[in-house]
């Protein structure tokens, strides 16, 4: 892995809004679904920090706040000591040069009516003084060589690509800024499986070459483990586990981890009669009215009277080395070696 | 909270010889305007009662329009099946008139679906969509139909079934929508049920208890469950037997433990050594190269043979049969002892 | 169902070998460039510009077709009304005894005129409204939307009278006014439509994620993915207008005579249509010539837009 460098990426007390209204002519607020609720992490240079969660944490409109796509309600993002969250005009288009992604569907993610040369050529069109423009057609070539593509294949359209290729054409248009972070949301997880162990070893590649920062976003908890550093584990809007890898996979504390690792299925049948597996019962509460206190409560075997009240915040708990956000966090080994 | 292990039951043979179900050289062809596409090229495969068979491939294997071909419900045309046969419980089912398939499918072989949503009408009520069932099948009345229904969404446990009864689609979660699926097949005891991808669209946690459901319900009517997907992780927990489907054939057969420690076809073992192990953390995940096949375009020989490491010059002329390679074991390989030894490895 | 083959699709991913890119245009191809290239090789979009071709030419030029100018009334003459085809008038004559065939080759003028004008007046003002509305969203959607509504609760012949009975003139360009003001909430509607649909899409993400300005974001990546149904939509209406322009004229608030416009032809052939079918069959047979031939442009350029379809 890369050396850890100072943080790069700064986000404080992110919170994200998205108003519930009613009325046709004259709107009325009548809740909010609280979609991310005040998370906090640093990013170091060329370090993958890991998110996962289920559908409805909230982890995509965390990439989308990242990419300054959506407005945040309130806290700070970062990027080399300068703001985005507030950032408008060419600042923010300064900004982006910095951080760019990856998305998910490789299908919809590509404009099916430019050719791939002017879906990798976008970035400097944008971004005129990146590149001259006599020197764009070679950077683009260039980039599809990069990322494993015929850079003869310029003028085809991305209905002639495979998944696996199209992907491969969404990270070269992510690299053309040569920016510092690159947020990946779900960048594996439409691929065919036979597929998707390429397209991690590209994306681990070009971070040693150029030496990105990634936040690695997916719900595939054996592929995050095996790309990050650092993870963060976010349920409804918060996160409540952040660590080394190492430590959020072997030594987990807080009961959601525990319980999303015991879940996930191994590719091993061996001792499956005896795997230990915890079955959280009922389904996450909505975003819309999350429950008082720790949010996990509803679900969670360990919950007591505390919980309802006091929200547990996310910091390193008394025995264990890591951050959590549980009164009652106690290390618990719950995936099969 | 509860605390449970994976439960696991011995496959049941079926009583006289033949299986549940058989799938026999079954050949399903597409027409394109590109061309026919071989979608499905000389599957076989039985299934006994109280037995899991794990169908495992990715798109365009043909894992899921075999399945279709069982149930009768491909789109003819396109679609044709154009050899084989599907045996159930002796008879043929390409065979008989569509007015007794229709009497088989849904009561006896029945199948859910990856997306639930979609698959349930919104304007209805879920008791009323289970209760149809009973209404159409058995000529229950209204309430009787009703009453089979909560009984159903208990058995599938969905919390609160008298009172979620009259709800619509929209108002459940996703696991319990899918829950609701499983309720509408399971309605009329099938001796057979399918499960096509029925965890894709779900979390972790949810996909965890549909799973434990399905084995629940399967132990308590010894009923044959063919489950297909494309999640090793999945197929691990629950499978009795495998069949791995590459480019509309089986390249691999076998029991579950077999496969998962000595693969014998090179896109199983590859696709085995390409899951993320700790152990390899750091490194460079071992990875298949190249893409799937392209249906229209076939290659010669082995269809895997552009992709695989054990590849020999007959690999590209000759395509191999599936060999038996012991008693409960097949694969669709040349080198499948290569295989093997490297597996061993 | 991930792997049911969807025919259509699924086995052209994949096949990045077999295109037929070989003898594709050298340098840095375009949407725009690769449409083009690819029309030129198709059958249907040849054959229509050659039909429309020929129809502009006798629009333009109506004396190369025809050497009778029946705007002069000394080439009529009543006792030859009705007759049928013959060597001198080879469509044979009408009511009045003019020749049927010079009078198509004159009225194509005003009949491809307002179809024309009226078709892209439509199409650049619903376009763009509905390109505008759709990006924007907000305050000026519901204003656009609901001004539509109010236009779609108009009767269109009642609209129609009403405007021309403002103008006071029945002319080619109130009638085009007339017919446009009524129309263009149509297209309005289906840009709209199409235009909400392509916002949506993961691309347009990815360009606003690069920094793209608004106008690059709705004429590079969404108008280019919504214009295929406003294409067909204007092509069909083309033919409406001209046919509309017959009605109009014959509720008298159209053209008149002596102007001539295959609508005005073939309102005047109606009444005697059973004795003497000729004056109605040849403009309503080039009328339909021309819808077909811009039909079958329009099909062809959505087509060529459609980077799947070629």
């Amino acid at each position: 892995m890369a050396a850890m460098g100072e943080p790069i990426l700064e986000v404080r007390d992110l919170v994200k809004y998205f108003p519930l209204t009613r009325g046709i002519v004259v709107r009325k607020q009548i809740g909010a679904i609280r979609a991310v609720d005040g998370v906090s992490f640093d990013l170091r240079r060329g370090e993958t920090l890991g998110i996962v969660g289920e559908s409805g944490c909230g982890k995509s409109t965390l990439a989308k706040l990242l990419m300054a796509l959506e407005r945040p309600t309130s806290g700070s993002v970062r990027i080399n000591g300068r703001e985005v969250a507030r950032a408008r005009g060419g600042e923010l288009k300064r900004v982006r040069r910095n951080i760019q992604m990856v998305m998910q569907d490789p299908y919809t993610s590509l404009n099916p009516r430019m050719t791939v040369g002017d879906i990798v050529g976008e970035p400097f069109e944008i971004h005129r003084d990146v590149a001259p423009k006599g020197d764009r057609r070679r950077r683009v070539r260039e980039l599809l060589e990069v990322v494993g593509l015929d850079p003869d294949h310029v003028n085809r359209y991305p209905h002639q690509f495979s998944g696996g290729q199209r992907q491969r054409i969404g990270i070269a248009r992510g690299l053309a800024l040569r920016p510092e972070i690159i947020v990946c949301d779900e960048p594996v997880s439409a691929l065919d499986v036979s597929i998707q162990a390429q397209v991690v070893n590209l994306l681990a590649r070009l971070q040693d070459e150029f030496g990105l920062a990634y936040v690695f976003i997916a719900h595939d908890l054996s592929v995050v483990r095996h790309i990050s550093d650092r993870v963060g584990v976010m349920y409804l809007g918060k996160m409540v586990e952040l660590g080394k890898e190492t430590e959020i996979y072997d030594r987990p504390t807080h009961p959601y981890t525990q319980a999303l690792l015991s879940a996930v299925p191994v590719p091993n049948p061996e001792g499956r009669e005896r795997r230990e597996r915890i079955i959280l019962h009922g389904d996450p509460p909505s975003p819309a009215d999350p429950p008082s206190g720790c949010r996990f409560r509803t679900r969670c075997w360990k919950a007591a009277e505390i919980c309802a009240v006091e929200e547990p915040p996310l910091r390193i708990r008394p025995g264990t080395g890591h951050a959590s956000a549980c009164h009652f966090a106690e290390t618990r080994d719950v995936t099969p070696a | 909270m509860k605390k449970t292990s994976t439960p696991m039951v011995p496959a049941g043979r079926a009583p006289g010889g033949e299986p549940l179900l058989v799938v026999d050289d079954l050949h399903v062809e597409f027409t394109t305007r590109q061309g026919v596409v071989r979608a499905v090229n000389g599957v076989s495969y039985s299934l006994n009662p109280g037995e899991t068979l794990a169908v495992l491939g990715e798109s365009g294997s043909g894992k899921s329009v075999t399945a279709q071909a069982i149930m009768g419900i491909l789109d003819t045309p396109p679609a044709r099946v154009s050899r084989g046969e599907i045996r159930f419980r002796g008879t043929d089912l390409l065979r008989l008139p569509e007015e007794a398939r229709s009497r088989i499918r849904g009561r006896r072989i029945a199948m859910i679906f990856q997306d639930a949503l979609s698959a349930l009408n919104p304007v209805f009520t879920v008791g009323f969509q289970i209760g149809e069932m009973f209404r159409v099948h058995r000529g229950a009345s209204r309430r009787d139909a009703e009453k089979k229904a909560i009984e159903l969404m208990d058995r599938v446990r969905i919390p609160g079934a008298r009172q979620r009864v009259h709800d619509y689609p929209h108002q459940f979660s996703g696991g319990m929508r899918q829950r609701i699926m499983i309720a509408m097949s399971i309605a009329l005891d099938p001796e057979v049920l399918i499960a096509d991808e029925p965890t894709t669209a779900l979390d972790v946690t949810v996909q965890a208890q549909i799973m434990e459901l399905l084995a629940e319900l399967r132990r308590e009517s010894d009923m044959g469950l063919i489950l297909i997907t494309h999640d090793l992780g999945v197929v691990a927990d629950v499978a009795d037997r495998i069949a791995v489907m590459y480019g509309g054939r089986i390249v691999e057969k076998a029991p579950v433990h077999d496969i998962y420690r000595t693969p014998a076809h090179p896109y199983a073992k590859g696709l085995l050594d390409s899951v993320p192990r700790v152990d390899q953390k750091g490194q460079e995940l071992f990875a298949i190269k190249g893409m799937p096949p392209n249906l229209l375009d076939m290659p010669s020989g082995c269809s895997f043979h552009p992709r695989c490491p054990y590849r020999q010059d007959d690999c590209v002329t000759d395509a191999p049969p599936l060999y038996e390679i012991g008693p409960t074991r097949a694969s669709a390989c040349h080198y499948w002892r290569e295989v093997l030894d490297g597996s061993h490895g | 169902m991930s792997d049911t083959l969807a025919p259509a699709e699924r086995p052209q991913n994949g096949g990045v070998g077999g295109h037929p890119g070989a003898s594709r245009p050298p340098k840095a191809a375009s949407l725009w460039s690769d449409a083009w290239y690819d029309l030129r090789r198709r059958p249907l979009f040849v054959g229509s510009a050659v039909l429309i071709g020929v129809l502009v030419a006798m629009a333009v030029f109506p004396s190369l077709f025809t050497s009778v100018n029946p705007f002069d009334a000394a080439t009529c003459d009543l006792a030859q009304a009705r007759q049928g085809m013959s060597a001198a008038h080879r469509f044979g004559t009408d009511n009045l005894g003019c020749d049927v065939y010079s009078r198509v080759v004159y009225g194509a003028r005003n009949s491809l005129v307002i179809g024309l004008s009226t078709t892209v007046v439509t199409a650049l003002l619903g376009g763009l409204l509905g390109l505008l509305a759709g990006f924007r969203g907000g305050a000026l959607d519901t204003l656009l939307s609901r001004i539509t509504e109010i236009f779609f609760a108009i009767p269109s012949i009642l609209g129609a009278l009403l405007i021309l009975a403002i103008f006071r003139t029945g002319n080619v360009w109130t009638v085009m006014l007339a017919l446009a003001v009524l129309a263009w909430p149509l297209t309005y509607r289906i840009m709209r439509a199409a235009v909400i649909t392509a916002k949506g899409q993961d691309y347009v993400l990815a360009a606003r994620a690069l920094g793209a300005s608004a106008p690059r974001i709705m004429f590079r990546h969404i108008l280019p993915n919504a214009v295929a149904s406003v294409i067909v939509v204007a092509t069909i209406n083309l033919g409406t207008f001209i046919a509309a322009e017959a009605g109009l004229s014959f509720l008298g608030v159209g053209l008149r005579s002596p102007d001539i416009s295959w609508g005005l032809m073939i309102s005047d052939a109606r009444e005697r249509f059973l004795e003497a079918p000729w004056p109605l069959l040849f403009p309503a047979l080039f009328l339909s010539l021309t819808v077909l031939a811009f039909i079958m442009l329009g099909d062809a350029v959505r087509d060529a837009l459609d980077p799947k379809l070629r």
